[in-house]
């Protein structure tokens, strides 16, 4: 397991406990989602996860190691796209923030700008490269976020709401991006309430349910699982309550498009065959 | 005005020594805030000129800036010659009362807005010269709190976002206001936008200091509880 966080209690200052005992785990080309209600600790389980909140009780493993005992040289193989982009963007322009990392990794200013123009043509970043971060729109902003995160290319991305405020484009282009980080052996963890995101996506599903973290197990068994959905406070995927309308629910229903046109073209063929 | 401020808030421009740099401006700028007679001031304001000539440093940010202070401080200084006692060298009459403008204070209010007008040339000249961030690291070298270097940079970084906010949230509100809104009103909105302004600029400081933690992989400060 590469990343491990085991039996975490949380709480901020003063408030209540957030996180009680919130145990996950995420292995190597593996994409893992955590959902759960609007305030239940989403965020905070990233925070902790990334080694920037210090939690109460247990303790996060990186490769079997404390990550807290790795700090803070780990932080290079871990991404934290934030929810918030206006708070992940600190940098003058769109430049600096996709060097930001680079700069404490590379040797040259050569190396550094060489990366950091294929990320910006990677992502398509060459009209705003020189604005500054506030004065984008918030999509862009995301953008930008999650681009200075993949510059430094970490082995562990941690992604909070990553599709929040993005037309379909950018959302295309985030699962393509997720699909080739999972081919190349990365860890990632998304925290979302986009349920066709996540249907499209993950192929293991945790849900937050009062402090403690449930599920993990394969995600469809979870989407088609209306308690965990419940508890999530989602909807299924749309493909799914369609079929279920039309009673055509089995145990292999396809849960996004490209998964019932897939379906749909095998029987098809197979009519023909 | 958000512009003005991100003129400042860039790197340096010429590889200069920055505690020698950072400390001549502290010592300089404070100089001049306390001095008390003209020619000081003078003095001070055309060696910013001077300095800027000889680095090559563009004047437009700092015309801005000194333009900027020019205006607030004539607008904080004008009940000076009014209120101070002395000689009157004229007078109104405004509804039965006499209102004398005083030699005194005209002199007081030259030289307040001659000492704040330099002292913000001198200061900026150098933030152009060696950057705010050259300032900051120069403050770092002087063994200054860690806490109170980092709450300038962060400020510097986010007074644009901490304007474009407070626009956003006067909007918000007046969004929600239908009827004519009286001065004591508006005073009291404008009052609760600053206090909740200060709350949201600490909230976002210590989410920045998270996001510029999680992308330092240098450093050698430990992960702070919160
Ligand atoms: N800085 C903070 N100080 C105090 N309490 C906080 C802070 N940040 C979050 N909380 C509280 O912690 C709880 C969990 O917040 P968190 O942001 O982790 O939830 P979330 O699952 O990410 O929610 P969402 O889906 O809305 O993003 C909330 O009840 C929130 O009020
Ligand atoms: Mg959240």
């Amino acid at each position: 397991m590469l990343l491990r966080v085991d039996n975490i209690g949380f709480e901020y200052p003063g408030g209540p406990e957030i996180l009680k005992e919130a145990t996950f785990n995420a292995d190597k080309g593996e994409i893992v989602a955590i959902i759960g209600p609007n305030g239940s600790g989403k965020t905070t389980l990233l925070m902790v996860a990334a080694g920037l909140l210090d939690p109460s009780k247990g303790i996060v493993y990186v490769e079997d190691k404390p990550l807290s005992e790795q700090l803070p040289k780990i932080r290079s193989r871990i991404g934290l796209v934030f929810q918030e982009p206006d708070d992940q963007l600190f940098n003058p322009t769109v430049y600096e923030e996709l060097a930001f990392a680079l700069r404490q990794l590379l040797n040259s200013v050569e190396e550094v700008d060489e990366k950091v123009r294929k990320i910006t043509k990677k992502f398509d970043l060459k009209e705003i490269i020189n604005k500054p971060p506030y004065k984008l729109s918030i999509g862009e902003k995301r953008i930008v976020a999650l681009a200075s995160v993949i510059a430094y290319d970490p082995d562990i991305l941690l992604l909070d709401e990553p599709t929040a405020n993005l037309s379909s484009g950018p959302i295309k282009m985030i699962e393509e991006i997720l699909q080739e980080a999972k081919k190349s052996g990365k860890v990632v963890v998304i925290a979302s309430h986009d349920v066709e995101f996540v249907a499209s996506v993950s192929d293991r599903i945790y849900v937050i349910d009062r402090g403690s973290i449930i599920g993990g197990i394969n995600a469809r068994s979870i989407l088609s699982d209306d308690s965990m959905l419940t508890i999530a406070d989602m909807n299924p995927p749309l493909v799914l309550q369609t079929l279920r309308e039309l009673g055509l629910e089995s145990e292999n229903t396809p849960m996004t498009i490209r998964e019932l046109s897939k379906k749909a073209c095998s029987e098809k063929t197979s009519k023909f065959t | 005005m958000a512009e003005t401020i991100d003129s400042l808030n860039t790197e340096a421009r010429i590889p200069l020594n920055r505690p020698l740099v950072t400390a001549s401006a502290l010592i300089l700028t404070s100089a001049v805030a306390f001095s008390h007679d003209f020619e000081f001031p003078l003095l001070i304001l055309l060696l910013s000129i001077g300095i800027m000539i000889l680095t090559n440093t563009p004047f437009r940010p700092w015309m801005r800036i000194i333009t900027l202070t020019l205006a607030w401080v004539i607008l904080v200084s004008i009940p000076l010659p009014f209120i101070t006692p002395g000689e009157p060298v004229m007078s109104f009459t405004f509804n039965s009362m006499v209102l004398n403008i005083t030699e005194e204070g005209l002199h007081i209010m030259i030289i307040f807005i001659l000492r704040i007008v330099s002292a913000s040339s001198i200061f900026t000249a150098f933030v152009l010269i060696i950057g705010w961030r050259g300032i900051i690291r120069g403050l770092e070298f002087f063994r200054i709190p860690r806490e109170l270097t980092l709450l300038l940079k962060l400020s510097v970084i986010h007074i644009p976002l901490t304007i474009r906010e407070a626009a956003k949230m006067i909007s918000a509100r007046d969004a929600r206001i239908m009827k004519g809104i009286g001065v004591k009103k508006l005073w009291i909105t404008l009052a609760s936008v600053v206090g909740e302004l200060f709350l949201r600029s600490y909230e976002r400081a210590w989410r920045v200091d998270k996001a510029i933690k999680a992308r330092s992989f240098e450093s050698t400060d430990n992960f702070s509880r919160f």
